[in-house]
């Protein structure tokens, strides 16, 4: 997924999508927006984002989950199977981005790029209802895709780097 | 001025505005875990290297203690728990990359091993409560005959078993303070004198006393150069781990550190039993209770601090 | 995030922004002595106080005499359960206001506020 940091308002449309289409309880959420202020006034620079799970190529859930509910697919998404989660609460121990939660039936939810819209063929809830149309999905590995074209042309950054994840969700900057 | 801050208002339970996942059962089960382990050990190698009638207390008594730590630190485990009817699904599968699946197979081996251990020793330790049943008194003469068999097959246990809950915390990378190597040596350490503290408590002749006390005296030394090599690891870290540190050297939980685990845990029990290596006479509780202590206070603080430390926002 | 002022109570929007904050220049913040997190009240040049309080954010974003704040909130009918006297009402403090003769357009930019950190309703059952 590639977001355009210059395009996004901060609406929060994708937050409530998110929540409507995923039954999200109210009290959690599964992508938040972020907002950054640097500078005194009037020389100020701004910077908002929408973060979610960045789905990572070294994805630490994955790799110390004790029961294998944690499970990545072979398109890069990282999924999390609830019946068998037994609700350790490691996976949120090692998230650098604060991802995963506890649901409150028990087991560890999160983003999962809206997988059974992509069955279908649709885009993420977010993706669709995005106003400024910021956000972008697609395949980074097919180099024609509109995706990897944003990643040549523009400059690009993904959310600490030095935590050795590999996110896989970028930010156009 | 620099200003981050969340606008879509997100404060999930738990997770804002600082982690709160594991509270005090995880840290409990460290203890208990690390106590446990370093008494098998010691009961382990007594009786490989055939001591076992010299230090009684090393393989009998203490051994007590090991299965009922281990099911209070199963227990606690199983109440942190939050999807608890799926448990099982931890032994459908092993996973070589989790450390927290180690643990719960190493757990589920070496917790039958103890109790096995200790009924082996039952015509000794319970004389009054005879057992009924002609099965179970040659099942026991069985285990007396193996029971250097399980002694060989319980050192190596008991060292993963004190070693992995070190490891379990520091492969975690999102977490600075616990992202650090040392953490799985400086837990099997603190976990093995422990151990010997509670042999000394519970050990009759002075003899024991006086070897375990020594055991004691280095493990501390041990531990706190893997203390300070662990501070210095974290000074010469990036940032992320400088803001770590700070939270244990200069922050809210300096007091608990210092005071109780290194002076009150470590230094005071080494100097006291220095002097009683020396000559003088202190009665050896003090020095093994405040060990013990010190290891339970030292796992709260790692595993509260821990979560406070994050690389975002 | 909310739309107008009736969206406030809707169970979604609210949970993810419940009031809305003032936004302090940090300059003033440091005269008056306000902190980020901080509960304070609204007076206007006409003596009318904001009936209920509001939380500053201490930002940059904002001149130094100038506050800012999001428009819809500070609903004091009880029935909305959800934005009942979370956040003020910056209508209310709008009392100073020239109208067109010809064509009504109001002018609403003479109001000045001064900002209280004490609750001045401390006196009164509201």
């Amino acid at each position: 997924m590639v977001i355009d940091t210059l395009k996004c308002v901060g609406c929060s449309d994708c937050v409530v999508a998110c929540q409507t289409e995923n039954d999200v309880p109210i009290g959690y959420c599964r992508d938040w927006i972020t907002e950054t202020v640097n500078g005194s006034y009037p020389t100020i620079e701004l910077e908002l984002k929408s973060e979610r799970c960045n789905h990572c190529d070294n994805a630490p859930c994955v790799r110390c989950c004790p029961t294998g509910a944690s499970h990545q697919l072979d398109n890069g998404i990282v999924l999390v199977t609830g019946n068998e989660c037994i609700g350790c609460g490691a996976c949120i121990e090692s998230c650098p981005y604060d991802a995963r939660y506890q649901h409150p039936d028990g087991y560890v939810d999160k983003c999962t790029f809206c997988h059974h819209r992509l069955e279908k063929g649709q885009l993420p809830a977010c993706v669709s209802v995005c106003p400024t149309k910021c956000m972008y999905f697609g395949d980074l590995d097919n180099p024609n895709s509109e995706v990897s074209k944003l990643l040549k042309n523009r400059k690009h950054k993904t959310l600490a780097p030095e935590a050795g994840t590999k996110p896989q969700v970028y930010y156009l900057t | 001025m620099q200003e981050e801050l969340f606008t879509s208002g997100r404060n999930i339970p738990n997770i804002d505005p600082s982690l709160e996942i594991w509270h005090w059962p995880i840290s409990v089960y460290l203890f208990l875990g690390g106590l446990a382990a370093g008494l098998l050990f010691f009961a382990g190698l007594i009786t490989v290297l055939g001591k076992d009638k010299e230090y009684p207390a090393s393989v009998k008594f203490a051994s007590i203690v090991s299965p009922i730590a281990l099911t209070l630190g199963l227990l606690a485990l199983f109440y942190d728990l939050t999807h608890k009817l799926y448990f099982w699904r931890l032994y459908t599968t092993i996973r070589i990359e989790s450390p927290m699946s180690w643990g719960a197979w190493v757990l589920l081996i070496i917790t039958p091993i103890s109790f096995l251990w200790v009924m082996s020793y039952y015509s000794e330790l319970f004389p009054k409560w005879k057992l009924n049943f002609e099965f179970l008194n040659t099942f026991e003469k069985f285990l007396q005959k193996n029971r250097r068999n399980m002694a060989i097959a319980l050192i190596p246990l008991s060292i993963i078993l004190g070693i992995y809950t070190g490891i379990l915390l520091s492969a975690f990378n999102a977490r600075p303070l616990w992202n650090n190597a040392i953490l799985g040596p400086l837990f099997l350490v603190s976990g093995l004198s422990t151990g010997a503290a509670t042999i000394i408590l519970l050990a009759k002749s002075a003899k024991e006393k006086h070897l375990f006390g020594k055991i004691d005296l280095i493990l501390i030394v041990i531990e706190l150069g893997l203390i300070v090599h662990m501070l210095m690891g974290m000074y010469a870290g990036s940032e992320v781990q400088l803001e770590a540190m700070q939270l244990l050297v200069g922050g809210e939980f300096t007091l608990m550190f210092f005071g109780f685990v290194i002076i009150l845990g470590l230094i005071v029990p080494a100097i006291l039993e220095l002097t009683e290596l020396i000559g003088y006479k202190i009665p050896v509780a003090i020095p093994a209770l405040l060990v013990l202590i010190g290891g339970l206070v030292f796992r709260f603080v790692m595993v509260e601090a821990g979560q406070i430390t994050r690389y975002l926002y | 995030m909310h739309t107008f002022s009736r969206t406030a109570n809707n169970p979604n929007l609210n949970d993810l922004k419940k009031e809305n904050d003032l936004w302090v220049n940090p300059k003033v913040a440091r005269i008056l002595g306000i902190k980020t997190g901080q509960y304070v009240w609204l007076k206007n040049q006409d003596d009318v106080t904001s009936t209920f309080s509001i939380k500053v954010r201490v930002t940059e974003r904002v001149r130094w005499d100038s506050v800012y704040m999001v428009h819809g909130f500070g609903h004091d009918n009880k029935k909305l359960t959800r934005a009942y006297a979370k956040g003020i009402n910056d209508t209310q403090l709008i009392s100073k206001i020239a109208v067109d003769p010809i064509m009504g357009g109001t002018g609403i930019r003479g109001n000045f506020v001064t900002i209280l950190t004490e609750n001045p309703h401390k006196n009164i059952e509201i």
